[in-house]
C-alpha cells in the first residue's frame, strides 16, 4: 500500500489536478468573456447588479482610499507651502481686479434683469447645484470615468451636468444610492452638442480618451480660431445651455481640438448641476460604454 | 489572502485621486505588478476565482465593460505562470524583462480588445505611458512585495 501511493498520486491525482489548473483558467476565460457580451447587451438586471455591488463597494473603498488620500494631501499642502508668499501677491493682484470687474458685472446684471423684463425673455429653469467629491478617478486609457459621493439621495439623476471648479466635466450616467458615475467628456463615448460662444456655430463634441476632445460636425463655412471658447448648446435638453467647456486649441483642417478648462490631474471637488428641464425628458438607460 | 488583498488594494490605490500626483493618465497600473509577482512566486496563493473577483471590483470602480480587467489579469497570470520556470532564481533584471514582455503582451490583448468593442482603434499614446510608467513602476513594487512576502508569508 505504502509504495503505491506515489503512483496513484502521479497516475491520477496529478493529472486531475493539472487538468482542473487547465479547467478554471479555460472556464475563467469564457465566464469573462460572457460577462462582456452581457454587459454589453445592457440587461437592466445586469445593469442593476451592477449598481448595487458598486453601492456595496463604495465604502470598503473609502476605509482604504480616505487615509492614502489624506497622506496625499498633506504631502502637498506641504509642498504649496514653499510657495505661500509668492502666492499671497498673486491673490492680492488678482483680488483687486477682481473687484474691479465686480462693480462693471453688478452693473451689468441689472441692466441685463431691467431689459429682460422689457422684453418678456423667457429664462431657463433655474439650476441649483450639489458639492461632492471625487471617489475613484480612472485616469486609464482604457475608460474616462469619475465616481462621486454624490447618490440618488443627495439628489443625483441620470444625465445631469457635472462641473469643477471652471469647466464642464462630465455627465451622470449611472446612479447608486451612495455613488454616481459620471462619463467625461474626454471618454471615447461622450458627444456633447456645443457652440462657439462668439458666433453661435453649433457643433459636437466627441470625446476620443485623449484630454483633447475634438469639435465635429460644425456649419460648413463656420470660422472657427485657435482660443474661440467652446460652450454646451442646450440642444437636446439634457444640459444647460452655456456651461464654458473649454477653448479651441488647434485647427487643422477638419481635425479640431479643444483644450477643456478642467485641471484633469487635480480633480477633487465637483458640482452637480441639478438642471429642472431634465426631468421631462427621457434618456437612454445607459450611455457608458467602456 | 496576501495575494489577492495586495491586488485589491494596489487597485483602489491606482484609483484613488492622489493631490500631489493628480489621478493622473501617467500613472502606473500597480496591480497588474502584483498580479505578476504572485503568479510567480506564488501561484498557489492566487486562486483562479480570486483574480476573477478583484478584477471584477475593478471594472465597477473604473466603469471598464464587466469582464474586461478578469481577462487581462487572467492573461498576465497564466502567461507569467506558463513561464514560471523560465523566470525562477534568475537575476532581478531578467525578471523585469519577463515582466516588460508579459505587461507589454497584456496591454496589446487589452488596446485589441477595447478597439474590437467599440469599433474605432483606440488611443495609443497614452496606453503607451501608462506602459511605461508601469513598467519602470516596477523595482519599486517588486521591493515592496518582496517585503511583504517575507514578512507575511514564509
Amino acid at each position: 500500500m505504502m509504495a503505491r501511493q506515489p503512483v496513484l498520486f502521479s497516475r491520477v491525482v496529478k493529472p486531475v489536478q493539472l487538468w482542473w489548473q487547465k479547467f478554471a483558467f479555460s472556464l475563467a476565460i469564457i465566464i469573462s468573456l460572457t460577462m462582456m457580451l452581457i454587459d454589453r447587451a445592457q440587461f437592466e438586471i445586469f445593469d442593476d447588479l451592477r449598481t448595487t455591488l458598486t453601492d456595496i463597494a463604495i465604502p470598503v473603498v473609502s476605509a482604504i482610499s480616505d487615509p492614502i488620500r489624506s497622506t496625499s494631501e498633506m504631502i502637498a499642502d506641504i509642498d504649496q507651502l514653499r510657495h505661500a508668499s509668492v502666492e499671497i501677491d498673486r491673490l492680492k493682484t488678482e483680488n483687486r481686479k477682481l473687484r474691479e470687474t465686480q462693480t462693471v458685472t453688478t452693473a451689468l446684471a441689472v441692466e441685463n434683469a431691467t431689459l429682460r423684463k422689457l422684453t418678456n425673455f423667457v429664462a431657463f429653469p433655474d439650476t441649483k447645484t450639489i458639492s461632492g467629491r471625487v471617489i475613484t478617478a480612472s485616469g486609464g486609457s482604457f475608460v474616462k470615468s469619475l465616481l462621486i459621493n454624490i447618490g440618488r439621495k443627495q439628489g443625483a439623476r441620470r444625465g445631469q451636468a457635472v462641473m469643477s471648479d471652471f469647466g464642464f466635466v462630465g455627465t451622470i450616467v449611472e446612479v447608486g444610492e451612495r455613488f454616481a458615475r459620471v462619463l467625461l467628456i474626454t471618454d471615447l463615448n461622450s458627444q456633447i452638442p456645443v457652440v462657439i460662444r462668439n458666433t453661435r456655430d453649433p457643433g459636437v463634441m466627441m470625446g476620443d480618451n485623449s484630454n483633447w476632445p475634438r469639435l465635429m460636425f460644425l456649419p460648413s463655412g463656420s470660422l472657427v480660431a485657435v482660443g474661440d471658447m467652446i460652450v454646451t448648446s442646450g440642444r437636446g435638453g439634457v444640459l444647460p445651455p452655456d456651461l464654458p467647456i473649454g477653448t479651441v486649441l488647434q485647427v487643422n483642417g477638419t481635425n479640431i481640438r479643444i483644450a477643456s478648462l478642467v485641471d484633469w490631474t487635480r480633480l477633487d471637488y465637483i458640482r452637480v448641476l441639478d438642471y429642472r428641464l431634465l426631468q421631462d425628458i427621457l434618456l437612454p438607460r445607459r450611455a457608458v460604454a467602456k | 489572502m496576501v495575494p489577492l488583498s495586495t491586488v485589491f488594494i494596489l487597485i483602489i490605490v491606482s484609483a484613488t485621486p492622489l493631490a500631489f500626483v493628480g489621478n493622473s493618465s501617467v500613472f502606473p497600473y500597480l496591480n497588474i505588478v502584483a498580479v505578476f509577482y504572485w503568479s510567480l512566486y506564488r501561484p498557489d496563493r492566487l486562486p483562479i476565482l480570486g483574480i476573477l473577483a478583484v478584477g471584477i471590483f475593478q471594472d465597477l470602480l473604473l466603469g471598464t465593460m464587466i469582464g474586461f480587467m478578469p481577462i487581462l489579469f487572467l492573461i498576465a497570470h497564466g502567461s507569467t505562470v506558463s513561464q514560471r520556470r523560465l523566470l525562477l532564481g534568475k537575476s532581478f533584471y531578467f525578471i523585469w524583462l519577463g515582466f516588460t514582455i508579459i505587461c507589454g503582451i497584456t496591454s496589446l490583448i487589452a488596446w485589441g480588445l477595447l478597439s474590437l468593442l467599440v469599433g474605432q482603434t483606440a488611443e495609443v499614446v497614452a496606453l503607451l505611458v501608462k506602459l511605461g510608467m508601469t513598467i519602470s513602476s516596477f523595482p519599486i513594487m517588486f521591493w515592496v512585495l518582496g517585503r511583504l512576502h517575507r514578512s507575511f508569508m514564509d
